[in-house]
């Protein structure tokens, strides 16, 4: 399937699915212009590791929306944290600024009043901290912790038993 | 426009289609989101592990945060009553419908005053740390975020007969070293023009004394930091001839530190009197007559052609030209709406103002006490 159109680009996402976007979208895609540019020929396909459809319809949609002076508008509320992570994850890859910038402030804001052991979990981070490390850190920033609608920590809900 | 075409064809999955939950993120990603976190989930999740420790004491990421955070204005204002009640409160100025202001998210700092039967005058706050008048010889500066807290040595000041003078402080970064700085305009014996003018850097242990300030009379409650330069307000007259001061805005340049004059814009009319300020990085000068307030901001330092008038607010309710304390404390970014700190019968109000309209809201209401109401913005520096 060439792209027979000079102003479509074709990319094909890792589930298989094959969209024809306009080169002005390509072009927010740091990642893919990169590879046209060094392709310099006529690209045929380009593969997008990482990135599902469902991610595409998603870009896609902003991009209607930015184009249209409207990317206040996006919305990324009906996605659940780790779908949020994944779709975080394929923009970065993607390597678009301004939907990143859109999507690490999503993220932030569902995490701020998560636990730590929450926080670790959906990073994928491992506690390096000794228990007394811990104790001691924990300590100097405890005000950190208190707060409405603040998640308790795994070892406090422990104690509140 | 051609419109973009998804040919969704049919869906072949991978091999490996297995929606992982548990993927995990990139320590260069992590930054990213972290630096779009307020400073006080910043400490909390500092807890997590040790290289996320680290990084909110990485000076390349505090200024990551700062660029972030310097878009997200609040407003931090303290309120006295001497060897009674000191309060630290901030409220957010963005994102937000104005009445709601001083009602969501408001947070309160743990504050011990110096002074004890006077009060810590809040002079000005810069990139997350404030700056405190305590007295004419000290001066303390504070990050209220993460609780750190420094003071200054004390400022030498001469004494010339009875005349004790007066210390005008000013508190903000200064381009050319990196670094941030206090800078302290003494005056005494006005009809002299006796000034003193000395210069703070941050880590260092004294204040190092600079040229005088030039024979006028300083007028002003704060000096203005502004692209690498202090400024401040002055008059020439001193016949006390106190309805037809001339004002000069004198301006320090931090990198030869000299001073020379920056030219004001037309005003338009009788003006009685003047205020300079910072708003939006920009020297900004309220020009206050008998029936109006100007807000002027200067676009472009240094360049007359881009003095702009904001907004206009003319006076209204029971404010006074005498005894009329009303302080304008920001504009909000549709340049239209105002928010004003105003007295009134032993009250303290913060009103919202809308040009457009020429309408008033009370936003919010307290006992007179001593007040100061100043734009902030959180960060995780060190003073």
């Amino acid at each position: 399937m060439a792209s027979s159109s000079s102003n479509l680009i074709s990319l094909k996402t890792s589930d298989g699915t094959v969209f024809k976007v306009e080169r002005a979208l390509a072009k927010t895609m740091k990642t893919v212009q990169a590879i046209i540019e060094e392709a310099d020929a006529n690209i045929y396909m380009i593969p997008i590791h990482n990135v599902f459809s469902h991610h595409m319809d998603m870009i896609i949609d902003y991009y209607k929306l930015s184009v249209a002076g409207k990317s206040k508008e996006f919305s990324v509320e009906k996605l659940d944290n780790d779908e949020l992570k994944d779709f975080l994850l394929a923009v970065h890859y993607l390597n678009m600024e301004d939907l990143f910038e859109v999507l690490t402030q999503a993220v932030a804001d569902r995490l701020e009043k998560k636990s730590v052991g929450y926080v670790r979990k959906y990073f994928g981070i491992e506690n390096d901290f000794t228990p007394e490390e811990y104790a001691a850190i924990r300590k100097k920033n405890d005000w950190a912790f208190k707060g409405d609608d603040i998640e308790p920590e795994e070892d406090e809900e422990k104690q509140e038993e | 426009m051609e419109e973009t075409t998804a040919s969704t064809g049919t869906l072949t999955l991978t091999g490996d289609d297995s929606f992982q939950t548990q993927r995990s993120i990139p320590f260069d990603l992590a930054a990213e989101i972290l630096s779009k976190l307020s400073v006080k989930f910043l400490l909390k999740f500092s807890t997590t592990c040790k290289s996320w420790n680290s990084l909110i004491h990485d000076p390349k990421f505090i200024k990551k945060h700062l660029r972030v955070s310097t878009k997200r204005h609040r407003l931090i204002t303290t309120t006295c009553i001497p060897s009674k009640k000191f309060t630290v409160m901030s409220y957010p100025l963005h994102s937000l419908p104005f009445n709601s202001i001083f009602n969501v998210n408001a947070t309160q700092y743990e504050y011990s005053p110096v002074n004890l039967d006077y009060h810590d005058r809040l002079v000005v706050s810069c990139d997350g740390i404030i700056c405190f008048a305590i007295n004419q010889n000290l001066a303390v500066l504070w990050n209220p975020s993460i609780g750190k807290f420094k003071t200054l040595p004390t400022l030498y000041t001469p004494k010339d007969g009875d005349d004790d003078g007066h210390t005008v402080y000013g508190f903000g970064y200064d381009p050319f070293i990196d670094n941030y700085k206090v800078v302290s305009l003494f005056y005494y014996n006005v009809y002299a023009c006796k000034t003193e003018v000395s210069v703070y850097s941050l880590g260092n242990d004294c204040w190092r004394r600079i040229e005088d300030f030039p024979p006028l009379i300083p007028y002003s409650q704060q000096g203005v930091f502004v692209c690498g330069t202090v400024n401040w307000l002055a008059y020439y007259d001193l016949d006390n001839n106190d309805y037809y001061r001339s004002y000069a805005i004198v301006s320090l340049d931090l990198e030869n530190e000299t001073y020379h004059e920056i030219s004001q814009p037309d005003y338009g009319g009788v003006i009685d009197k003047l205020t300079l300020t910072l708003m939006r990085d920009c020297l900004c000068v309220f020009s206050h007559s008998d029936s109006f307030d100007d807000v002027w901001i200067m676009k472009e330092f240094g360049n007359v052609e881009s003095w702009v008038k904001l907004v206009r607010i003319p006076r209204f309710s029971n404010r006074c030209l005498y005894f009329d304390n009303t302080k304008i404390l920001y504009v909000f970014e549709d340049d239209n709406h105002v928010l004003l700190l105003m007295e009134e019968k032993f009250k303290l109000k913060w009103v919202v103002y809308d040009s457009k309209n020429d309408t008033v809201k009370c936003t919010k209401l307290q006992d007179f006490c001593w007040v100061e109401s100043k734009v902030y913005v959180e960060s995780l520096l060190s003073p």
